[in-house]
């Protein structure tokens, strides 16, 4: 215990969190308007979708696998949902006769595509053996090619009201996306440290064969968590189109990749068996704050993109160096 | 350079910063756009060489790529940065009432893609755009003399994507200008092939292959119109019998209306889209009052007015 | 028959190109010590794991208790009551050791918060569970941060914690000091004490006398003898272990053995290798035998550049040649075929004429860029001659070779750099019979041409047929330099056991 408050070690292990909190001070300094709560709460709504999303991943980058198909969930999500809730008023519905529904059922419709997905996913790698990069990234396109056969790529717009709620209302000063996105990160907080099925997604990303010769049944587990990034992925959609008001079947575009990036730059490393839900969530909030920052500094997307991918290949140099250090 | 040139030239500065400070207030605004294709990177360009007559306008100008959440971010920042207005160029039409609930009570100006017309109160919100139906009027005016003296047309119509505003203005316009001018219209062919040049092209050649005969190919944009042309020139048809019309004016398609391949294009004034919206923009944030709607003018662009463009 | 916990009837386990088991039994009684024996590859670890449900067996039947079972997962065997330690260590480094102890069966809260796990009672089962076993570990601390005889010490732990009947330890003493050893025997006792049978598999002669009951030799996946121990004794066993004929498998040709070529002075690495000399002669095979672990691999590894050594000298043709790097063995004439093909020798997915020349590129390129495709054919063609290397053709991936003639491609590719001095660690490894008797033939031949070979091989009947010395290693040390005629089964083994033995005095 007397290493610990070794002041390296603790720089290793909090490391992301002190980036952060650097990040924030030096923004607060360049732009007064940075470290209002108003804008705070922005960068939580923009970031509470790919937030939901990246803890999804994580699940699975733990297990030592991957999830290309969590960006498609997110259309396909998007357009099930939308399509069920448009005002039937519009003429150009996609269900033209479907009767009134409750927005439950949109939400419910959209949630369960999305965990469909996400479990043909891990019986495709748990059962055919096909690696998970492969497996997830034919569930990409074929996600997205659904999506877009249902809408013929047009926009489903004319939500109707109740539905939008969901995105647009607030609670008191804050926006209901940003508790769906708090209540998420803590339930996979609680699952990912203290249940059975936490320490076998963890066991199974550190050494498989130690979780197969300790009796977890892998196979079983590895849909759960395909399942749950898919599940992830589609409630990040639900949220999204519900704040953009239309179901899109583009949406989502590249948000695996966002998300691969903030697990990645949180600690979450892909030789398995590593990361925790405070380290994705503080790498999401590093990517929404460098997006709100280089914004609010008036600074070019473009020279923001270069500095994002600096950081997440710097994450993962530190994160290397760390790992060797400690053999 | 001495010190002493230095020092009059940072009072010469600064009293100049003094005195517009003193005499005028500042404006900043927020630009933010669906992608930086050519058409809007133009429009972009004109935004910024319109602020540039004004020595207090100050431009914000990013890029959503696409991605409604990131064009939400955008507004979400100006609005904290307490802009005096905002131009929007939107990715999708659906998300304009959040984009106004995002920009929290700033002005905001909606350039080229039309939102809803129930949001634009003249006040607040406005539009600044092109009216799509003019763009197939023009093409149906041009038909109309091209074809003087016949009373039946064959068509080939190429449309954009189904569903969509433009596309529907775009053909209502061309088709009610052809009728109104006495022609009766005979469809060959009637589809859509996505806005894309290659798409257009591979219908097109399955047309020819059938044999059957027409009068005029209609396009609902520039690259359908090329990929018909293609098509058409490898079975070596007569282009200036057959006129192919196309709408965008871009430049491939300018090249082409110079050779005589492409009958007529219309030009979307970006410039002009640009400058109006920034004039709307800051308008708005001075409190004055504007128009619901600015409307720039299509134009027609032939063999001899291409050099023009 | 009642006392019997366990019976194994007929097992037969295949995999791709081995018959890995071929009908073996095996009984095991309530609260007695079972040891398995036999050589590498005789089909102990195979056989326990059929039991235990990771290669379930292709057929034969499982008896528990006087009731068949079938046992086809891990998960099975331990609701069972089957546990195993394996001889591969099987931690999840990045998380504590009360997590890996309880992995899959963590202690719940109770009532409503069911569905989370209860650290507290875990960590105080840990600590529980350690003390009993006079384990001073603490639960929390990740694995990664042990020594491997504590990692040991929780793997054996955590099968103890299953409370199972049946405890199956594959050779859990590799890593241990003596002192530890004893420490473990000390919790067999316990085990025994509770009525638990367990299997011990070693091939460490005197720890079956000190703590097995009973002993079963497996040879060649056979089933040789089932005794009591007292009924065996050293000799007995060895000879049932290794006992089997020598055959014209060893085509030895006397060659015209020269001057010293190597000489090695007093290397050390330290905490594996210990004042090791030995000469090598021109012409010689040098045959190099050692039980798994002893460290002859990474002697070899030391000469060719691979460990760095701490102290000691190499001279070849009496000079003083500084080895670091594997490109300095190179320089040196030395050559290297290791021991595992698929890890570190072939490409799998390049062909064969690449795999032979790729270790030599810098020799077939024009201007020093471009392959000179016209002279790779045709080394390539010789060598395919001259090893009787069989492909359909040079362009073959080397992945659809058999094994054999794979290692002869890697003999090719070693020898296309002209050593004069190679060394082959398990050369006929997982080959079958006539191409062990044909890579046998080059290496004799290479020998009559003048090179100096040195061979590391488990497999003594290789060792005794091909050398003309043997040097025995044993924990890291030479125990023993044997001449061809003086050596037999019983005196290198005896050597290769002599470092071991010392500990049993603890």
């Amino acid at each position: 215990m007397a290493q610990q408050s070794d002041v390296g070690k603790f720089i290793n292990r909090y490391a992301i969190f002190i980036v952060l909190v650097v990040m924030i001070v030096v923004l607060s300094f360049l732009s007064p308007s940075f470290l209002t709560a108003q804008n705070l709460i922005n960068v939580l709504i923009t970031e509470s979708g790919r937030g939901i999303l990246a803890i999804g991943v994580a699940f699975t980058i733990i297990s030592r696998g991957i999830d290309l198909s969590v960006g498609s969930i997110v259309s396909l999500t998007s357009v099930i949902a939308a399509s069920l809730v448009q005002e039937p008023s519009y003429s150009a519905r996609i269900f033209p006769n479907l009767p009134l529904l409750p927005p439950i059922v949109a939400v419910i419709a959209g949630l369960s595509a999305g965990t469909i997905v996400g479990i043909t996913n891990g019986a495709l790698i748990a059962y055919t053996a096909i690696p998970p990069f492969i497996a997830t990234l034919g569930s990409m396109i074929i996600a997205r090619g659904l999506a877009l056969i249902l809408t013929n790529a047009y926009p489903v717009p004319m939500l109707r009201p109740e539905f939008k709620i969901i995105g647009q209302g607030l609670l008191g000063p804050i926006p209901y996306v940003v508790i769906v996105f708090a209540l998420v990160a803590l339930i996979a907080y609680v699952i990912l440290s203290h249940t059975r099925f936490g320490k076998n997604v963890y066991a199974i990303g550190g050494n498989v064969n130690a979780a197969r010769t300790s009796g977890i049944k892998v196979s079983k587990n590895l849909i759960a968590i395909y399942a749950v990034s898919g599940f992830c992925a589609s409630i990040a959609g639900i949220l999204i189109t519900a704040r953009a008001a239309s179901g899109i079947a583009t949406l989502g575009n590249n948000y695996e990749l966002d998300a691969i990036a903030a697990a990645t730059i949180g600690g979450t490393s892909h030789t398995g068996g590593i990361g925790t839900v405070p380290g994705i969530i503080a790498g999401i909030l590093i990517l929404g704050i460098l997006n709100n920052g280089l914004l609010l500094l008036g600074i070019s997307p473009y020279l923001q993109q270069v500095i994002k991918g600096v950081i997440i290949v710097s994450a993962v140099v530190f994160d290397m160096r760390k790992n060797a250090r400690q053999k | 350079m001495s010190i002493g040139k230095k020092l009059i030239l940072a009072v010469i500065a600064l009293t100049l910063v003094a005195g517009t400070a003193f005499a005028q207030k500042t404006y900043h605004i927020g630009v933010t756009l669906y992608d930086r294709d050519q058409f809007i990177s133009s429009l972009e360009q004109a935004i910024l060489e319109a602020a540039k007559k004004y020595p207090n306008v100050v431009v914000d100008s990013q890029d959503a790529k696409q991605d409604v959440n990131q064009q939400m971010a955008q507004v979400d920042v100006f609005a904290t940065k307490k802009y005096d207005a905002v131009i929007v160029n939107l990715i999708n039409t659906d998300t304009v009432e959040t984009i106004i609930q995002r920009a929290r009570g700033i002005p905001v100006i909606f350039v080229n893609r039309r939102p809803r017309d129930a949001v634009i109160d003249g006040v607040k919100t406005a539009y600044v755009g092109s009216q799509e139906y003019d763009a197939g009027r023009m093409q149906g005016e041009f038909l109309a003399k091209f074809f003087k003296g016949k009373t039946e047309l064959r068509y080939v119509l190429f449309m954009g994507q189904l569903g969509l505003e433009n596309t529907n203005e775009r053909t209502r316009g061309v088709k009610e200008t052809l009728e109104k001018a006495g022609f009766k219209l005979v469809k060959v062919y009637e589809d859509t092939a996505e806005w894309d040049r290659w798409k257009a092209m591979n219908q097109m050649q399955q047309l020819l292959g059938t044999g059957k005969q027409f009068d005029v190919v209609i396009c609902n944009n520039d690259e359908m119109a090329l990929g018909a042309i293609e098509a058409m020139k490898a079975l070596k048809m007569d282009l200036k019998k057959i006129p192919v019309v196309g709408i965008d004016a871009t430049p491939p398609a300018k090249e082409a209306v110079k050779k005589g391949e492409m009958a007529m294009t219309v030009f979307q004034n970006a410039k002009a889209q640009g400058a109006v919206a920034l004039d709307f923009a800051l308008k708005a944030a001075q409190g004055q009052k504007i128009e619901k709607f600015g409307w720039v003018p299509f134009e027609p662009v032939t063999i001899e007015n291409v050099a023009k463009y | 028959m009642e006392d019997y916990i366990l019976e194994m009837k007929g097992i037969v386990r295949t995999f791709p190109g081995v018959r890995a088991l071929n009908g073996v039994d095996l009984q095991v009684k309530t609260g007695r010590v079972h040891g398995l024996m036999g050589e590498n590859g005789a089909g102990k670890s195979t056989l326990m794991k059929c039991l235990v449900g990771i290669n379930p067996p292709d057929s034969g039947e499982i008896w528990l208790r006087g009731k068949k079972v079938t046992i086809p997962n891990p998960y099975t065997a331990l609701k069972l009551g089957i546990a195993m330690i394996y001889q591969e260590l099987n931690p999840v480094l990045e998380r504590s050791v009360m997590e890996n102890i309880w992995l899959g069966r963590e202690p719940m809260m109770r009532g409503a918060a069911g569905f989370l796990v209860d650290h507290k009672a875990m960590y105080e089962q840990t600590r529980q569970l350690l003390s009993e076993l006079e384990i001073d570990i603490d639960p929390k601390i990740k694995v990664k941060e042990l020594s491997v005889a504590k990692m040991q010490m929780i793997e054996i732990a955590k099968a103890i914690s299953y409370n199972a009947d049946i405890v199956i330890m594959d050779e859990p003493t590799s890593a241990l000091t003596p002192n530890e050893v004893k420490h473990l025997f000390d919790m067999i006792r316990k085990l025994k004490e509770r009525n638990v049978a367990v299997i011990y598999i070693t091939h460490k002669m005197e720890e079956i006398f000190q703590i097995a009951d009973e002993v079963t030799v497996l040879r060649d996946g056979n089933h040789i003898i089932t005794e009591p121990i007292e009924k065996m004794t050293i000799d007995s066993l060895i000879s049932a272990m290794v006992g089997r004929r020598l055959t014209e498998m060893f085509p030895k040709m006397e060659s015209k053995i020269g001057d010293v070529k190597m000489s090695v002075r007093h290397l050390e690495v330290p905490g594996l290798l210990h004042d090791i000399s030995f000469d090598l002669r021109k012409g010689e095979i040098l045959g190099v035998a050692g039980l798994v672990g002893a460290g002859r691999t990474e002697l070899m590894e030391a000469l060719f550049g691979l460990r760095q050594r701490s102290a000691g000298e190499i001279l070849i043709d009496g000079k003083k040649t500084d080895i670091r790097t594997p490109a300095d063995a190179i320089k040196a004439g030395i050559g290297f075929l290791t021991e595992d093909r698929r890890l570190n020798g072939i490409i799998p997915v390049l062909s064969v004429k690449i795999n032979t020349i790729v270790a030599n590129l810098a020799h077939y390129t024009k201007f020093g860029v471009f392959l000179n495709h016209k002279k790779i054919s045709k080394d390539c063609e010789e060598y395919k001659e001259r090893l009787k290397i069989r492909t359909p053709s040079l362009e073959a991936l080397i992945q659809n070779l058999s094994g054999g003639n794979q290692q002869k491609v890697l003999v090719a590719r070693w020898l296309l750099t002209n050593p004069e001095i190679l060394i082959l660690d398990e050369p006929t490894r997982g080959i079958d019979v006539g191409a062990k008797a044909e890579i046998h033939t080059i290496i004799t031949k290479l020998a009559c041409e003048g090179k100096s070979i040195i061979m590391v091989s488990s497999e003594m009947p290789e060792i005794l047929g091909m050398s003309d010395r043997i040097l025995v290693v044993s924990r890291g040390q030479i125990t023993a330099v044997l001449d061809r005629k003086e050596a037999d089964q019983e005196t290198i083994m005896r050597y290769a056991a002599a470092k071991y033995n010392n500990n049993q005095v603890a």
